[in-house]
């Protein structure tokens, strides 16, 4: 019993001490770029000399993964427009100093992701990562700002968040150009969640910068808040139900038939989900309409300064609204094509799997 | 796959590996870079040769993960037929280059090289 008892005191004791060299190999562990890791972390355990030596070893080997994965052409060009991107959405509400301060450390973050992004895993989730990573640090960056002076965080959360989706998410679409994955056609079937996923992300976004754009502009007549609002999710879900053979559209709830393969009626289902150019009358009338939607409030705003009745326009909060919603229509063109590429796979694919099922089944000799 | 044109430090490594002979460890293709480069980064020649993996030069394999390398395998590479061409290709490139400049050009240059600078001549009335 006694020595069972000192037995547990000896396992406290132990317990209690800290481990200093465990808790920095497990911090340099975590440092390293995954997709090196292995190789780093057992050259590291090979050449050990002391806790100092790690450090510095760990901090080059990071500065070089750093510099290699951004060495590539595309790079300076795509930083810089990036950065100015993120520095126009935050001018409304910023001096132009702070707001490049604020673009140059959301940037930087952005190089540090790309630096430890898997070269062999680039694709389009990537970009998907890369919008939540813009957004998320523009948010963050702005509430510290805003802590700073006063603390009015309440009053501030909305052009916070409109100013993240604006510069964050125009940003990322940038990035998506330069750093297109080299062969979308091939990889299309295996990003089908992560382009539907871009889709929901550019509809999100236009949306919210739509509401925004109607709080900036004051309208008078009683209804047109609400309509202007809500007018834009009526037509993108009718866009959708257009390309739906059927009753429902896209929300229609999933019906499984027995005469139908099941990988075709997957197929069915996702080629309702993401928008394509269209090819009638009303589906092309509909995607302007949308856009026409969108344009409203800043007509409204120009209409007003024309007669001079803008002393309740936000102009700061218009501005940035407008570029953003510019770039992001210029970038629907790219991803209307992205979307009818996926689908091509698509059904690339279900022809592949039909023709396979229409084959007999090799026969296998057996030499018992 | 292996079209490119090698960079500087891509023809390092390459370089490295073929010293080596088949089945080159990340550490020692370092060790031979050091000899090779000033100061090379082990960060920036996994990244490099993860490329040149890409490219098609080098093939990889890992080994059982070893004890002394706190449970990680170690990744050997080997360099491909497409590889030693590029290399290859370097090297005449780099022997065309040291061909075209002439011998008596490094026994004529006195390092540093210095400019002839122009002198004030002194006037002649002060003569």
């Amino acid at each position: 019993m006694a020595d069972k008892v000192s037995n547990v005191q000896k396992r406290a004791q132990k317990v209690r001490r800290i481990n200093y060299r465990t808790i920095l190999f497990k911090i340099v562990w975590w440092l390293l770029p995954a997709h090196i890791r292995s190789e780093l972390w057992g050259n590291f355990q090979q050449s050990y000399k002391s806790p100092w030596h790690l450090i510095r070893e760990t901090i080059n080997a990071i500065r070089g993964v750093i510099r290699r994965q951004t060495q590539e052409p595309y790079y300076p060009g795509m930083a810089i427009i990036q950065m100015l991107t993120i520095t126009v959405s935050l001018l409304g509400t910023m001096t132009p100093f702070r707001a490049g301060v604020l673009a140059g450390a959301v940037s930087a973050g952005l190089l540090v992701r790309d630096a430890y992004t898997n070269p062999d895993k680039r694709g389009y989730a990537c970009f998907l990562w890369d919008a939540v990573t813009a957004i998320a640090l523009l948010a963050v960056l702005q509430v510290l700002d805003v802590l700073r002076p006063s603390g009015a965080l309440l009053a501030a959360f909305p052009w916070i968040g409109v100013q993240s989706l604006a510069g964050g998410a125009s940003a990322s679409f940038f990035r998506l150009i330069f750093r297109m994955p080299p062969n979308p056609l091939d990889r299309a079937f295996d990003d089908y969640r992560v382009i539907f996923y871009i889709n929901v992300l550019w509809f999100t976004v236009c949306i919210v910068l739509m509401s925004a754009a109607v709080e900036a502009v004051p309208f008078d007549t009683p209804g047109l808040i609400s309509f202007l609002s809500g007018a834009p999710i009526v037509v993108a879900c009718m866009l959708l139900h257009q390309q739906r053979e059927g009753l429902g559209g896209a929300l229609s709830p999933r019906l499984t038939s027995i005469s139908e393969h099941p990988v075709q009626q997957d197929a069915r289902v996702k080629n309702a989900t993401l928008v394509v150019p269209p090819e009638t009358l009303a589906g092309r009338l509909l995607e302007i309409g949308f856009f026409v939607l969108l344009a409203v409030p800043f007509a409204a705003a120009l209409w007003k300064w024309w007669t001079k009745q803008d002393a309740w326009i936000d102009w700061y909060q218009v501005r940035p609204i407008a570029g953003a919603l510019l770039i992001l229509s210029i970038f629907w063109i790219r991803i209307r094509q992205l979307n009818a590429e996926t689908l091509k796979a698509l059904q690339k694919k279900v022809k592949e799997e039909l023709k396979a099922l229409e084959k007999p089944p090799e026969k296998k000799d057996d030499h018992t | 796959m292996g079209k490119d044109r090698l960079a500087d430090f891509e023809e390092s490594i390459l370089s490295a590996i073929a010293a080596l002979g088949e089945d080159a460890y990340g550490l020692d293709i370092y060790k031979k870079l050091c000899e090779i480069e000033k100061k090379p980064n082990q960060g920036s020649m996994y990244v490099t040769l993860d490329r040149l993996e890409r490219k098609g030069y080098v093939v990889s394999r890992y080994t059982l993960p070893l004890p002394e390398r706190g449970g990680q395998p170690k990744k050997l590479y080997r360099m491909k037929p497409e590889g030693a061409a590029a290399l290859q290709e370097a090297f005449e490139k780099s022997k065309r280059r040291i061909q075209a400049v002439p011998k008596s050009f490094w026994s004529f240059v006195k390092w540093p090289i210095r400019f002839p600078t122009y002198r004030k001549e002194p006037k002649k009335s002060d003569a």
